[in-house]
């Protein structure tokens, strides 16, 4: 539902007030944690630079890793949407993985790939959404928080990656951490040699946030989850049920993620590994804490992380310092987003 | 004052509380609108003394509706749960047209018994019949598709949604967005709803930054059009007396057309004004039901404290 106008221009001046101060809280911090480590701050941050947005190749790295944050973003959108904190969102992009693995290996035999490339879009978004789904019922069916839950859930899922490339999807003869047999390029997503990532993957990320954007602004279920999220008693008079709405958010979000880890297995990847969902699942849910929710910042704030990710990652060998100042960098960019989350909070709620 | 006046002084009270004024008062001068509505000598007769204070109160004489109207809600020893004392074996039941007051001290169980019978909380045990077909165990949206209609005292917390537009809870309640919400038209019956209700709002407006009023006034928009049972708690809390009598205003205006009322309220003044029928609740039990032309402020009082 639109607000005045007025309204808007307040919401967008108050937003780039935050992000300025979360970026300005970024950069102080690194620049105390390099100096620290004994590495030049303008010197890392070109690097940063450099990394993520230097090239044409290093950009399509960004894409890369933007496509599954904005995928995952897109679907936390309606647990958030709803109130619910989908942390499983981790396990689900790995759900959607396996699922699409197994989607994947029923077709090594086929004559037409492409159907099971297909496939293997609608099996992991079975994956994942079942995988939320599992969360949500025992939500609502037994009152377990869906925090706890999806966190157990993501142990899980992890688990069952571990088991299945050491045990029944091994490589003839070396069972190894570097994860199950490359499949053939025919199972691969068709891309573009300049590109590094699948027109594909851009397609579906861009089909969903559409998707997203117009069931949460024009639909009555987009109206009934935000009513719920802001008060779930007062729904119930408007003849609304909570949980149905709660498990159809839940799947939505799972069914996503899924995607997310489809195309990091068909479009990425090319195989399944222990680290195949790469914590993506984690940081889209800083992405939308940080886009305040909204639909269309959630894609600039996947971009600003996924360069951050990729940029970070070549850090220590520019600068020789050890290679986890890069880990350090990305934990200091979530501490500041859920700083000036957890200020805005509380500003809310003094007013 | 007893004792000014006692020692020859004359002592002039201020008050809309009926039972300040029968404690101290020997006689009453009732003023409506600037204008001398009516006087009267103690003993007071308290309806006698609302109906001066209130003339728009749209009254009808209250043994004649219950004796035409048969019964739309029956608890049948009915067990609840919540609140400060829950329910305790509740058999009562509510006729057609009729208003009943359910006073008490706040959580003496009137809460508990208007969400069992608005079927927002289940009954521990016992039936619950709305026009002899039997509720218990269902949800809301069935009582709301039977006629019923709820309005809960705490109004942000339990009634609206903060965060969104009244449009946007409109276009919640009606039936014309079934899938897509038609926002053209959401709009307009928000503008009409405003409308008809005095809202001071636009239909963009956050529910959370209306008065307390409007947002009654809001909640009672929402309420069913024919409906056969509506259940209020504390429907007039903080409102002033403005609002509070524009309120009941539309809330008796329901039943002419046969709707059995329900409300409680922690107004004792309130109860005899409106209900024909009151209940007093004292630790979860009804342990008083008594037509409102059969009572008073002092004996209610009493009851309320546990002394029947």
């Amino acid at each position: 539902m639109p607000t005045t106008a007025n309204h808007k221009l307040r919401a967008v001046n108050q937003f780039s007030r935050e992000m300025l101060i979360t970026l300005a809280a970024v950069a102080l911090f690194t620049t105390a944690i390099l100096l620290a480590a004994g590495a030049p701050p303008l010197a890392a941050f070109q690097a940063l630079y450099q990394g993520s947005l230097g090239s044409w190749i290093k950009f399509s790295h960004v894409i890369k890793a933007w496509i599954p944050l904005t995928l995952c973003g897109c679907g936390l959108l309606f647990t958030f949407r709803i109130g619910l904190w989908n942390i499983g969102v981790e396990g689900q992009v790995m759900m959607g993985a396996v699922f699409t693995t197994w989607a994947l290996r029923q077709g090594l035999e086929s004559a037409a790939p492409g159907l099971f490339v297909g496939l293997s879009f609608a099996a992991a978004a079975t994956g994942g959404g079942l995988w939320a789904l599992a969360a949500g019922l025992l939500k609502t069916k037994g009152g377990v928080n869906e925090i706890f839950a999806g966190l157990g859930m993501n142990f899980v899922a992890q688990a069952l990656i571990l088991w299945l490339i050491f045990g029944p999807w091994r490589r003839a003869g070396v069972a190894s951490m570097s994860g199950t047999e490359l499949f053939p390029q025919s199972l691969w997503l068709s891309y573009l040699a300049a590109w590094r990532f699948s027109p594909v993957s851009l397609g579906l990320v861009l089909t969903a946030l559409g998707i997203t954007a117009l069931v949460l602004r024009y639909t009555r279920m987009g109206l009934c989850l935000k009513a719920i999220g802001s008060n779930s008693r007062a729904a119930v008079l408007f003849g609304i049920e909570p949980n149905r709405y709660l498990l159809l958010a839940m799947l939505l979000a799972g069914g996503l993620a899924g995607l997310a880890g489809s195309l990091q297995v068909s479009g990425v990847y090319h195989r399944l590994l222990p680290a195949i969902s790469s914590n993506y699942g984690y940081l889209a849910l800083l992405v939308v804490m940080l886009a305040n929710y909204n639909i269309w910042l959630v894609p600039v704030v996947a971009l600003f992380f996924a360069c951050l990710n990729v940029g970070s990652i070549q850090l220590p060998m520019v600068l020789k310092v050890d290679s986890s100042l890069s880990g350090v960098v990305q934990g200091v960019l979530v501490l500041a987003t859920l700083g000036v989350h957890a200020w805005r909070t509380r500003r809310a709620h003094k007013a | 004052m007893k004792r000014l006046a006692r020692e020859d002084k004359s002592v002039v009270l201020v008050s809309h509380k009926l039972e300040d004024v029968e404690a101290l008062c020997d006689t009453v001068t009732v003023l409506r609108q600037g204008k001398v509505a009516g006087r009267m000598q103690a003993p007071f007769d308290a309806r006698r003394l609302l109906a001066m204070m209130f003339a728009t109160l749209p009254r009808a004489p209250a043994r004649e509706h219950r004796q035409n109207g048969g019964p739309i809600l029956e608890f049948k020893a009915v067990i609840g749960t919540g609140g400060r004392t829950g329910l305790k074996q509740c058999d009562t039941g509510i006729c057609r047209g009729e208003v009943v007051g359910l006073a008490g001290l706040e959580g003496s169980g009137q809460g508990v018994f208007l969400r069992i019978a608005a079927g927002l909380k289940p009954p521990a045990q016992g039936s619950v019949h709305l026009e002899n077909v039997a509720m218990a165990g269902k949800g809301h949206r069935a009582f709301q598709a039977a006629g019923v209609g709820f309005l809960p005292s705490a109004r942000l917390e339990e009634g609206l949604m903060p965060g969104l537009t009244i449009a946007e809870h409109v276009a919640l309640k009606s039936r014309f967005s079934a899938f897509m919400i038609q926002w053209p038209q959401a709009l307009k019956a928000a503008r009409a709803g405003i409308d008809t209700f005095h809202i001071m709002g636009q239909p963009l407006t956050l529910v959370e930054s209306l008065s307390g009023g409007n947002q009654q006034r809001l909640l009672l928009s929402f309420l069913p059009t024919r409906p056969k049972l509506l259940l209020l708690e504390n429907p007039t809390r903080g409102l002033d007396l403005e609002s509070a009598m524009w309120v009941w205003n539309h809330l008796l205006a329901f039943k002419k057309g046969g709707t059995g009322i329900v409300f409680s309220s922690s107004e004792l003044d309130e109860i005899l004004m409106a209900a024909d029928r009151i209940l007093v609740f004292f630790e979860g039990r009804i342990i008083k039901d008594v037509a409102a032309e059969q009572t008073d402020s002092r004996e209610l009082s009493r009851a309320i404290a546990g002394k029947v």
